[in-house]
């Protein structure tokens, strides 16, 4: 228990005794966490609406003639269970002669006698699935009896796919650089600080310390270090996301998610790479 | 009764330097001086009985460990029962006076109540209670070398291994820190001063353990 108290203890003092290489520290984390956090919230933001854009294209499935009410719902159902279909909704004749309507001016019966428009169904694809699921579907659909035609953005997803899987790519290589780059400031930070703390490790060795001991501080120092610098990391964020209108990256019904992960990686990422440097050395 | 018992050790550097074939021993309260050259191996022996360094052949015993069958897990304990007191002081640079001397204490487990009283104990007797709050830096050599010599004394060593402890300091100063020495032997702890001050040596009526070449001449 004892000496418990004191590895705690002397973690806290760690700080204090070291304020320019704690201060180091907890900048170090500070900054890649808050670069992390603001690339993080942004790509998901970009990603986000990408989908939302490649949600509203509507895949228009045109309805042969004289199909009864069951027909055309059992045709819904046949397309609505197709893996890569988010919605399918029934557009009948009248319905679709009010939207050519309300898009070019109501003088249509000027011109023609009667309804020439189909009846169809506006198919919303799922924005998650992949373009090969995509254009298996639309085929599939295509084959159903009951459906005259399919006109389908295939151009326009293929370009939405790519620029979704580019930007995900970009995402995941930055983030990754950002880790490293963290992980690169953290060690030398360390290791400049073991180096300048090497006769005092050695003159506690030599009084009876044992390693344990004097690494656990370390440990503490580092941990405490880390959630510091997470929390700080925490306000930033809602700084930015306040004063900037950014969307939250998680869902409003778990508030407390974000900061409590943020603290964790924060807080796991200092512990590691304090417990592999001395881990070398000690 | 715990002695230093060294058989037949042979520790040499690849410079040359080091000891050959050292045979002495050391019996709990006895006082000796370990002299000779720079080079010669008085420090050489220091480490090997802090199990800082193992002997090529030979064996070297301190208290109830043996360098022939120590588990690395246990040198910090034998450690804990030889107090170390250095040339260039080496205290905790990062630590105030009382501090330095309740770290060994700490690292053993003991409460703080007895922490506080030992630390204070200590310092009173090497003079240094009204500087408890000081840092190592704000204080002279002397001073320094107490702070070494209380936290030297504080885990009740059966030893006390003294490597050049007057190296840096003034020849009145250096009397003061071996009066000191000699007040801590008086009580029954064994001390071993590495010195090649003939002065200092001359002065006091101990036992030498003289060094040549690597090799012990009494």
């Amino acid at each position: 228990m004892n000496l418990l108290f004191f590895i705690i203890s002397e973690g806290f003092a760690g700080i204090r005794r070291s304020k320019f290489s704690a201060i180091l520290t907890i900048l170090s984390l500070l900054i890649t966490l808050t670069l992390l956090n603001i690339y993080f919230l942004i790509s998901q933001n970009i990603l986000q609406r990408v989908g939302e854009l490649k949600g509203q294209i509507a895949v228009e499935a045109f309805i042969e003639e004289g199909l009864s009410e069951e027909d055309i719902a059992a045709l819904r159902t046949k397309i609505l269970n197709k893996v890569a279909i988010d919605s399918v909704v029934y557009l009948s004749k009248e319905n679709a002669l009010l939207r050519f309507a309300d898009l070019f001016g109501d003088d249509y019966d000027h011109i023609v006698e009667e309804n020439p428009l189909p009846a169809s169904f506006q198919i919303k694809i799922k924005i998650d699935e992949t373009e090969l699921k995509i254009t298996d579907a639309i085929e599939a659909i295509e084959k159903l009896d009951g459906i005259d035609e399919v006109v389908f953005h295939k151009k326009l997803i293929t370009a939405i796919n790519y620029f979704a899987s580019s930007l995900r790519r970009n995402i995941h290589s930055i983030g990754f650089g950002l880790i490293v780059f963290c992980f690169g400031l953290l060690w030398i930070n360390i290791t400049i600080t073991m180096n300048s703390k090497a006769r005092l490790i050695e003159t506690m060795l030599l009084v009876g310390a044992k390693h344990a001991l004097i690494r656990w501080p370390f440990y503490v120092q580092s941990m405490v270090e880390g959630v510091i610098a997470g929390v700080g990391s925490i306000i930033i964020l809602y700084f930015i996301q306040i004063n900037f209108n950014i969307k939250s990256i998680l869902h409003s019904d778990t508030p407390y998610l974000l900061p409590i992960l943020i603290i964790f990686i924060s807080l796991s990422f200092s512990f590691v790479t304090c417990f592999i440097t001395i881990r070398r050395r000690i | 009764m715990k002695n230093v018992n060294f058989t037949n050790v042979t520790s040499r550097y690849e410079n040359g330097e080091g000891i050959s074939e050292a045979n002495f021993s050391l019996q709990q309260g006895e006082f000796a001086f370990l002299s000779g050259p720079s080079g010669a191996g008085k420090t050489t022996i220091l480490k090997l009985i802090l199990m800082a360094l193992f002997p090529q052949s030979g064996t070297v015993e301190v208290g109830n460990f043996s360098s022939f069958n120590i588990k690395r897990t246990e040198i910090p304990l034998l450690r804990r029962q030889v107090g170390c007191v250095f040339q260039d002081f080496r205290l905790l640079e990062d630590r105030n006076v009382y501090e330095n001397i309740a770290f060994v204490l700490r690292i053993i487990g003991h409460r703080e109540k007895y922490i506080k009283r030992r630390t204070f104990r200590m310092l009173a007797e090497v003079g240094l209670s009204h500087k408890r709050n000081q840092m190592p830096a704000q204080l002279s050599g002397g001073e320094q070398q107490r702070v070494a010599i209380a936290r030297a004394m504080a885990n009740d060593p059966f030893i006390i291994l003294a490597d050049e402890p007057t190296g840096n300091l003034d020849p009145e100063t250096a009397a003061g820190i071996l009066d000191l020495f000699k007040i801590i032997n008086d009580r029954g702890t064994a001390v071993l001063m590495a010195t090649h001050n003939k002065n200092l040596i001359d002065k006091y009526p101990y036992r030498i353990i003289y060094l040549q070449h690597g090799r012990v001449v009494e």
